[in-house]
């Protein structure tokens, strides 16, 4: 073919040198010229066939580049795992090593350990701390990560930005805290999902003022997980002593009600025993969820001066939120609301309800189950096949 | 005036299959953005944050059972081992004739308890509910009821016992990943307006279980029935559902493996009870009764496989299956048709419907007046051979290129397979599929469209099982199944 025909310039030495669009108007050229004479649908076919060949090429070469590289890393991984699994899991299961007695230990020295890729160390120490996912706070993970060259990865490629998301889940994972100067490029990310995971990470990593973000990010709609996350970070702190934040104070500051609920709700867990008292006033809080998370931190801390309270308050709520009390009342089995249980059976109109009520008198103890006794003894028909319905499941869920 | 009709007819298959080919490509695209965004998060990760979070929400699974004597036991075994703190396990025996509810009570200890059934969503009459006498079975729940003649009104019986916030709806003969309620539920952590979530299924037929039902080899089936069936499950899950998850258009959440808000499901109504196409259908209903109470909504498909489903392996039951879908899909689109082309359901009126209807309602109905217009042109000889062979080659191009990145795309998301080899059965299927597979499921389709215009009575049948193969190989990892992203060989 000539190329001059085309239209193109060429040099003297009839070679042409390409650049830019000079290809593509080149290969569109010579489509045309190809397919000259045949109807536009034609073409169209012919461009779509063309295309598809091309794409099925590269796949098949891309399918090739990634079925080699899984192989390399699974064999690498599979060697990193063979040789270090069980020194790994022996140091983390241990109190506190200093960074020399782990080299003692695993019989290689810093340089030597660190020829291997820090990537496989990672998915290695990953795999150990979800094996050891009950114990909550592992004192030689740091200094081992440091030892291996993991702490330097990760704050190296959290530096340049590569992975950005998934290195900050595996800090947050291994507990690995940080410089929270290396978080600085994170904590304000586009992307909701990095600075949610970064200001996650700096609460674990900053000793002066871990909280920073904290109602910043609390203001914000949550989903279900990071009051997960933050429940998982908080049991961590506690387990390192570290500053709990003022759940009351910053549940009175926050303006989503389902977050101000979380809260209160994590005072039971990991609140101080002041918080732990304060609680109870949330019962005449206005908000609706607040109550029924103060009810359940109640419930959760089996706090039996506070039945009183909820006993009085059970007139004024909704449905749901008598519901929570009752569980309350149950979950603290202190003997003396079998006549409250009762009463809430007689008089109300829920169905739902009297059944909560008669399953709460069958799990109150002796005392409970001789009233749910008295109770059936002067039931009518229709009410017994209720009592029998309460009686087998409570009797099913006891075994 | 006819070859005015045949040059007006080519020219609008010509428009169609450009139209078809630029939605394929949309997909795959979004599919791809779809993948990459959700594979950022560490699997080991979440699932130490679910496990040990006192603020982890309580699924039940719901599993109609209809003559599943032969392999009940097995598959509520299975059920059982599922991992995941906090789940129930409901089986609908649906009016069995054969021996499921005894080898229920009988395998697993079970008592009929009172209980007073409250019809949240309507379904055929309650008769009995069963739970176990034996702590290691205190998840499972079997409640007992007349056959209403559909999954759709057995489903519904189930989920009115269900007492979590979340439930899965499967079939009792699936075989779940034992970290299935985990993908299913994390999507529903992230976003706080899921509604509904979907699991990639695969076909179970080629795969092998040992003793204890755990999977020892993930095989692609060598009977062409249920392979054939495999690729189009892959390229309808892989391409066209993560595709259209990525834009929230989702069009169904499969009837074999979906993760439900039970509120939300209650609130639409439930499952239709007469419905033969009831993921479609739920969809449609959710979606609706989100948009009519102007509420947002996300529903999301998920990546990895979960589910793996014994397909039909013969071309009767096939047929059988494809009528029904082709007879509930069209019962949907008159069901549900104000909402076609409506703003107010959003995407899903405006994006997922109408492709529905043209692409996948009227195709059949094309492909088959265009085959008795090709064999009329043969046989009047007025077929130019050179364009005809063209335009064919580009269209098979095009549809293997598509199978190829389905492919592709399975292997990227953590392998189905244990053996490559398995893909290159994909391949060699993918390469026939267009003259064999398809024309026979647009004839049935066709079937079911006709049988659903003039009214033909349809029932469920039962489907024969004949079971997953078995072997007395043990697994050979710590965990007791074989991860199929390890060892592609």
């Amino acid at each position: 073919m000539d190329l001059l025909a085309i239209g193109l310039d060429s040099n003297a030495s009839n070679s042409v040198v390409f650049s830019g669009t000079d290809y593509l108007k080149y290969y569109w050229s010579y489509f045309n010229t190809l397919t000259e004479g045949y109807t536009w649908q034609v073409k169209s076919a012919f461009s779509i066939l063309v295309l598809a060949c091309l794409m099925m090429l590269v796949l098949f070469i891309m399918f090739g580049i990634k079925i080699h590289r899984r192989r390399e890393n699974l064999r690498k991984q599979a060697k990193i795992d063979k040789n270090y699994y069980t020194v790994v899991r022996t140091i983390l299961e241990k109190d506190e090593m200093s960074i020399d007695e782990m080299e003692a230990f695993i019989g290689e020295d810093e340089e030597s350990l660190r020829k291997n890729d820090p990537k496989n160390y990672v998915t290695l120490m990953a795999n150990i701390r979800t094996e050891m996912c009950d114990v909550p706070y592992l004192p030689n993970i740091l200094p081992l990560a440091e030892l291996l060259g993991v702490r330097d990865y990760l704050e190296m490629n959290l530096q340049r930005g590569n992975n950005v998301f998934s290195i900050l889940q595996e800090m947050l994972f291994l507990q690995l805290n940080i410089s929270e100067g290396r978080l600085a490029n994170c904590v304000n990310d586009r992307n909701p999902d990095i600075r949610m995971l970064a200001r996650l990470n700096y609460i674990m990593c900053s000793e002066s003022n871990p909280y920073k973000y904290l109602q910043e990010d609390l203001n914000e709609h949550q989903s279900l997980l990071r009051p997960m996350i933050l429940h998982h970070i908080f049991g961590w702190m506690k387990a390192r002593n570290r500053r709990m934040p003022s759940f009351l104070v910053l549940a009175d500051s926050v303006e989503d009600p389902e977050t101000s609920a979380f809260l209160i709700q994590e005072v039971a867990y990991w609140g101080n025993p002041a918080e732990q008292a304060q609680v109870k006033e949330y019962l005449l809080s206005p908000k609706k969820g607040c109550r029924s998370a103060a009810i359940k931190a109640i419930a959760l801390l089996k706090d039996v001066d506070a039945e009183d309270k909820l006993v009085e308050t059970f007139d004024y709520q909704p449905e749901n939120v008598r519901i929570d009390i009752m569980n309350a009342l149950l979950a603290i089995n202190s003997g003396k609301q079998v006549a409250f249980f009762e009463n809430v059976y007689r008089t109300s109109a829920s169905h739902t309800m009297i059944e909560l009520a008669l399953t709460c008198l069958f799990g109150y103890g002796e005392v409970g189950k001789s009233k749910f006794e008295e109770i059936r003894r002067n039931a009518t028909d229709e009410e017994k096949v209720l009592l029998d319905q309460i009686e087998t499941s409570s009797r099913l869920n006891e075994i | 005036m006819w070859q005015n009709f045949v040059t007006f007819y080519s020219y609008f298959v010509f428009v169609y299959s450009l139209l078809l080919i630029f939605m394929y490509v949309f997909l795959l695209v979004n599919a791809y953005l779809y993948a990459n965004r959700y594979q950022n998060w560490t699997k080991s990760y979440l699932k130490n944050i679910v496990d040990k979070s006192p603020y982890t929400p309580g699924v039940s699974i719901v599993a109609p059972a209809y003559n599943e004597e032969v392999t009940i036991y097995d598959n509520v075994t299975s059920l059982m081992k599922m991992e995941y703190p906090k789940f129930e396990i409901v089986i609908v025996n649906d009016g069995s004739k054969d021996k499921t509810l005894e080898i229920l009570i009988n395998s697993f200890d079970m008592v009929e308890v009172p209980y007073d059934y409250v019809y949240h969503v309507h379904c055929q009459p309650f008769k009995r509910l069963f739970k176990s006498k034996n702590p290691k079975f205190s998840k499972l729940v079997v409640v007992d009821k007349t056959n209403g003649g559909t999954k759709a009104d057995a489903v519904n019986g189930g989920l009115n016992v269900a007492r979590y916030p979340l439930f899965i709806n499967t079939d009792v003969d699936c075989i779940l990943e034992h970290d299935a309620m985990y993908e299913c539920v994390f999507p529903v952590l992230q976003n706080h307006n899921v509604i509904a979530v979907s699991g990639t299924m695969s076909m179970s037929n080629g795969m092998i279980l040992n003793e204890d039902l755990e999977i020892v080899e993930y095989k692609a089936d060598s009977n062409p029935i249920p392979l054939f069936q495999d690729l189009e499950y892959k390229r309808s899950f892989l391409v066209g559902k993560m595709g259209w998850s990525n834009i929230n258009a989702m069009p169904n959440v499969s009837g074999g493996y979906g993760l439900f808000d039970t509120s939300v499901a209650i609130a639409a109504g439930g499952y239709g009870y007469d419905s033969f196409a009831e993921d479609m259908d739920m969809i449609a209903r959710m979606v609706r009764y989100c948009c009519d109470f102007n509420r947002s909504y996300q529903v999301l498909q998920i990546p990895h496989n979960c589910c793996w489903t014994e397909g039909p392996s013969t071309l009767s039951i096939l047929s059988r299956q494809r009528t029904r879908w082709g007879r509930g899909l069209i019962q949907l689109l008159h069901q549900h048709r104000r909402m076609i082309c409506n703003p107010k359901y959003r995407r899903f009126g405006l994006i997922t419907l109408p492709y529905i209807v043209l692409f996948e309602f009227l195709a059949p109905i094309i492909e088959f007046i265009g085959i008795i217009l090709l064999t009329v042109q043969l046989c009047s000889g007025a077929i130019n051979w050179g364009s005809f062979w063209i335009m064919f080659a580009a269209i098979y191009a095009f549809s293997f290129m598509l199978s190829s990145f389905v492919v592709f795309y399975d292997f990227i998301q953590g392998c189905s397979y244990t053996r490559l080899q398995n893909y290159l059965k994909l391949l060699l299927a993918a390469s026939l599929e267009p003259f064999v597979y398809h024309p026979f499921v647009t004839y049935s389709s066709l079937k079911g469209y006709v049988g659903y215009i003039f009214g033909t009575q349809a029932k469920w049948k039962s489907i024969t099982r004949t079971g997953t193969k078995k072997t007395s190989t043990t697994p050979t990892t710590p965990s007791g199944s074989v991860n199929p992203a390890n060892p592609v060989q």
